[in-house]
């Protein structure tokens, strides 16, 4: 949803303002970090995302058209800097303290606790695909785009993500 | 817990998530206040290096206008060269690259390699197998690509030939010296585009390279620029274009463990152009992070593993190459991708005359 004073505060923070920064980090910052912390499964993975997103943002604005909702936009670059963060990670076959403990993020209860432990287990390419398509509510076409995958592919990857997700839920029951 | 699926849609849209912690906000502007930048992927698919740097190439050669020299490009005389070029193509990315701010070179991550052995390197043709994995099930193997390396006398000193043959979307086929006593660049030289038509000529010295474009055909065309080199001179560098430089830098650099170091990749005059998707110089960086024992078509060989890095506007690209620990030969190189893997891996070696 735009707002008003969103152009002036995206033209700001083109310049370089920190207060510009800052207030669109209050703006969107934690919904970002949402998205981050659902793709990457950690905690400081997203909040490192999130870091790198806003550091790089004053510059990045220079390319954004202003033609959609920055929301959108945001969104599409936060996922894209958690997908590289991603793959960086797999490189390197890092184990996050949190995954050989127990889970650090609050849970809403036993089938919550169930069920994010679940999607915590997805490899992720499935849960990528898994989080922007059932949470995010992006289309598959769009999700190809993102993760420079065929639509088919993604499709493909959601059904197995909720095949093992039932599965799962259902094994633990 | 009911498990259908719509149910089950229902409670991963109320899973919870964390707050950010109070003090990111802070770190972020703490981080701008130091100076750091990151080059956010912002719109465009990545793509690989070569189909992005043979996008830009043939953006040169298609519709380039440059001249300009010494040490930057004027960018007086082209204000918005990239933006033009890109207009016409129908293949390049979005609008947004031609609003690109104008090209910043990226500071190398380890120390500029400047202790490094030209005298190990020998000559040969390597021959290299391309097999691409995607989501672990396909298998599509091409014919890859081979490097022929061999001693060549130039006026202005011996020189090592580097020639390079690959299938690319363009056909191109690249030549390039490196000097003997420095392995930097002395000449480059690319043709490829549209019926073999476009040629890039690049003339290195010690400090600058100067760079001409000619198109034949219908719509002939002629371009130069030039531009000053990055880092000492004591150091070597290899081309951006050109893809067999990796052979004879890697047999001079004194492998060992935890050894890393960083070398300048040149590219074109024109990616000095605002609005450019790629900055005339990147550094790539060098680390080794362990020893294997890999498996080719061309036998099996105890390796170096380098883990090697180069950050593009679009995001970091890294690969990993294996070097054989004897003779230091590049045996396998792999990349991996969203749901693929790139693998390239030595099928044959050549000894050439000495």
């Amino acid at each position: 949803v735009t707002r008003p004073g969103l152009p002036e505060l995206v033209q700001q923070a083109r310049g370089g303002s920190s207060e510009a920064l800052a207030s669109l980090y209050s703006t969107f910052g934690a919904t970002l970090h949402r998205l981050a912390y659902r793709l990457t499964g950690r905690r400081e993975d997203a909040e490192d995302v999130v870091h790198d997103v806003f550091v790089g943002l004053p510059e990045a604005l220079g390319r954004y058209e202003e033609r959609g909702s920055l929301e959108a936009w945001l969104k599409r670059v936060t996922a894209r800097v958690a997908l590289m963060r991603l793959r960086s990670r797999n490189r390197r076959r890092e184990v996050g303290l949190d995954a050989a403990g127990p889970p650090a993020e609050p849970k809403t209860g036993a089938a919550g606790i169930a069920l994010q432990a679940a999607v915590d287990a997805l490899p992720d390419p499935l849960r990528m695909v898994l989080v922007l398509k059932e949470i995010e509510g992006y289309s598959h076409a769009e999700i190809g785009a993102l993760l420079g995958i065929r639509a088919g592919t993604s499709r493909v990857r959601l059904h197995a993500a909720l095949k093992r997700l039932r599965k799962a839920l259902e094994d633990g029951r | 817990m009911n498990a259908s699926l719509d149910s089950l849609r229902a409670e991963l849209r109320e899973l919870p998530a964390p707050e950010p912690s109070a003090d990111l906000l802070p770190r972020i502007l703490a981080s701008r206040a130091r100076g750091l930048r990151v080059p956010l992927p912002t719109g465009r698919r990545r793509a690989h290096v070569a189909l992005l740097v043979a996008a830009a190439l043939t953006v040169a050669l298609g519709t380039a206008h440059w001249a300009g020299l010494g040490r930057a490009p004027s960018h007086e005389a082209a204000p918005d060269l990239y933006g033009d070029l890109l207009g016409g193509m129908p293949w390049l990315p979005t609008p947004g690259a031609a609003q690109e701010r104008p090209v910043v070179t990226r500071a190398p991550r380890y120390p500029i390699i400047t202790e490094y052995d030209p005298g190990r390197v020998a000559g040969g043709i390597w021959t290299y197998e391309q097999r691409t994995t995607t989501d672990e099930v396909l298998t599509r193997r091409t014919a890859g690509k081979t490097v022929a390396l061999s001693r060549w006398d130039l006026e202005g000193g011996a020189a090592w030939f580097v020639t390079t043959w690959r299938d690319t979307l363009l056909d191109a086929a690249d030549s390039a010296f490196y000097s003997n006593a420095t392995l930097r660049p002395v000449r480059f030289a690319l043709t490829g585009g549209h019926k073999g038509r476009t040629r890039i000529v690049q003339q290195y010295s010690s400090d600058s390279m100067r760079e001409t474009i000619d198109i034949t055909g219908p719509r002939e065309r002629h371009f130069h620029g030039a531009i000053a080199l990055p880092g000492p001179q004591t150091a070597p560098l290899l081309m951006f274009a050109e893809q067999g430089g990796l052979v004879p830098l890697v047999q001079a650099l004194p492998l060992k463990r935890g050894w890393r170091g960083s070398v300048y990749a040149v590219g074109l005059v024109l990616h000095a152009s605002p609005g450019s998707p790629l900055p005339p110089f990147l550094p790539l960086d060098l680390r080794v992070t362990g020893r294997d024992r890999v498996t080719v078509p061309a036998g099996t060989f105890d390796c170096w593993r380098l883990a090697v890095a180069q950050r593009l506007p679009s995001g970091e690209y890294r690969s990993t190459v294996w070097v054989s620990l004897d003779r230091q030969w590049v045996v396998k190189t792999e990349e991996r991708g969203g749901d693929f893997v790139s693998e390239q891996l030595l099928v044959s070696y050549t000894a050439t005359a000495p």
